[in-house]
């Protein structure tokens, strides 16, 4: 790659976890290398990989003897030290309004969808993972759609890649591959989601795109 | 008890344009009301019932205020802010005394983690939709369902801040962490019988944070339309 700047990074990451992915486009984007360590599912739940997560998800991301964890956090860390190119706003409601939406589907999508907790569902509750995550993924798009309806340009938030476009890529990405959506339905987030596909850094952040890809078909326990 | 919102806190009082969409037992909104009250910032609260008669946050009026028809919500003029952390990180650069977040960077990514440990790890495993789903359509009990998590959850906070020091989360200021932290674990002893006193630095937290107005004042039982 261009332009990329050496760093101490090492991110923890698991190449179907949809948070992973989102950091993986950060650091992409602000052309930082950083040291891939491979989560193979089942991993975050040992003893070392709690001692440098506790919430036993990922990522997390070694910057020197420091452990970050949280992509929200991650990507606000790495948008402050690495200015450019800017992920976020300036104007200060603007930047609210782009971390909504990163919110949206940070807080209410992707944790409805996560492993543990569709394994949960289906263990304890006898549920199909599809049935019980489909609805909330739907109506989280549609929630997406309708905040952007009066943006324009060729991204979420206008003609520059912002945080909402780190967020949406995966989360998109999940709900057609996962979970039976079709993104045309959701028409502004579809021609986004077209455009930021044809971003290099995007796409090299793809989970195929990954050193530790095990299986080649997206499966329940996918984040 | 407070009436139509209005806290009056201290000498530095501004006069706002701003509207809290709220409801009273909601975390997130509890957060917001905080995260105000600690700025000194007026508001407005306007109640969002989110049980009686459907939820009034699944009406129209309400859904072109929230698409997510989440509260809280907080309109300044003619603009609207969702989402409690970006709501806060607003208030924060808006008003940034009292300052909630440390300024160093790392420090700063840690607090604004434990936050989301709680905003995205487990309020949303608890949060009144998935608890009514969890009933209705998988005859589940909501407490069952939501308590492993709550107790999961508390487990990781109290392990990420088991080397702090200081009266609160990081230290002897508050910071948005504190903030995030105190809905999240009342509503875990208020309503999912979880014991505070098993995590021995959490509850101390938890009791210093008490004993301050504006956290007194934020509470759900101080709101103008608390139900017993």
């Amino acid at each position: 790659r261009q332009n990329m700047q050496s760093s101490e990074f090492v991110l923890y990451s698991s190449f179907r976890s949809s948070a992973s992915w989102r950091a993986r486009i950060a650091l992409n984007l602000k052309r930082l290398k950083f040291k891939y360590a491979r989560i193979y599912p089942g991993d975050q739940l040992k003893e070392d990989y709690i001692k440098i997560n506790p919430m036993k998800h990922v990522p997390a991301l070694v910057v020197g003897d420091q452990v970050l964890v949280e992509s929200m956090p991650i990507c606000e860390y790495l948008n402050e030290i690495y200015p450019e190119p800017a992920l976020l706003p300036k104007d200060p409601i603007r930047k609210a309004r782009v971390r909504a939406f990163c919110e949206i589907i940070n807080s209410g999508m992707q944790p409805l969808q996560n492993g543990k907790v569709i394994t949960r569902i289906e263990s304890e509750y006898q549920g199909k993972h599809v049935e019980w995550a489909k609805p909330w993924i739907a109506d989280g798009l549609r929630a997406l759609e309708a905040f952007i309806s009066k943006e324009t340009g060729k991204y979420s938030f206008g003609d520059e890649v912002t945080l909402a476009d780190v967020f949406l890529l995966p989360q998109a990405s999940a709900a057609q591959t996962r979970f039976g959506i079709d993104i045309n339905d959701y028409p502004r987030i579809a021609q986004v989601v077209k455009n930021l596909n044809e971003l290099p850094e995007f796409d090299a952040a793809k989970p195929q795109n990954q050193p530790c890809l095990l299986y080649t078909s997206p499966s329940p326990r996918d984040s | 008890r407070r009436v139509h919102g209005e806290i009056i806190l201290g000498e530095k009082m501004q006069a706002s344009e701003l509207i809290l969409y709220s409801y009273f037992r909601s975390s997130a909104s509890w957060r917001v009301r905080i995260a105000l009250n600690l700025k000194k910032v007026t508001y407005k609260y306007m109640p969002i019932h989110l049980v009686k008669d459907g939820g009034a946050q699944r009406k129209e009026d309400y859904i072109k205020i929230n698409p997510m028809k989440h509260v809280p919500a907080l309109a300044i003029g003619d603009q609207i802010l969702i989402e409690s952390m970006p709501i806060c990180e607003y208030l924060e650069e808006t008003y940034p005394e009292p300052g909630l977040l440390p300024k160093d960077p790392i420090r700063k990514a840690r607090v604004r983690a434990f936050c989301e440990m709680v905003n995205s790890g487990m309020q949303p495993l608890q949060n009144l939709k998935v608890l009514q789903r969890i009933e209705s359509e998988y005859h589940g009990k909501g407490a069952e369902w939501a308590k492993p998590w709550i107790a999961d959850g508390l487990r990781a906070l109290e392990a990420f801040i088991s080397k702090e020091t200081g009266k609160y989360t990081f230290g002897d200021q508050v910071t948005l962490a504190d903030v995030f932290l105190i809905p999240q674990a009342l509503s875990a002893q208020a309503r999912f019988g979880i014991d505070l006193n098993d995590y021995p630095r959490i509850a101390e937290v938890v009791k210093n944070l008490n004993e301050l107005p504006e956290f007194e004042a934020a509470k759900p039982q101080n709101q103008p339309d608390f139900e017993a």
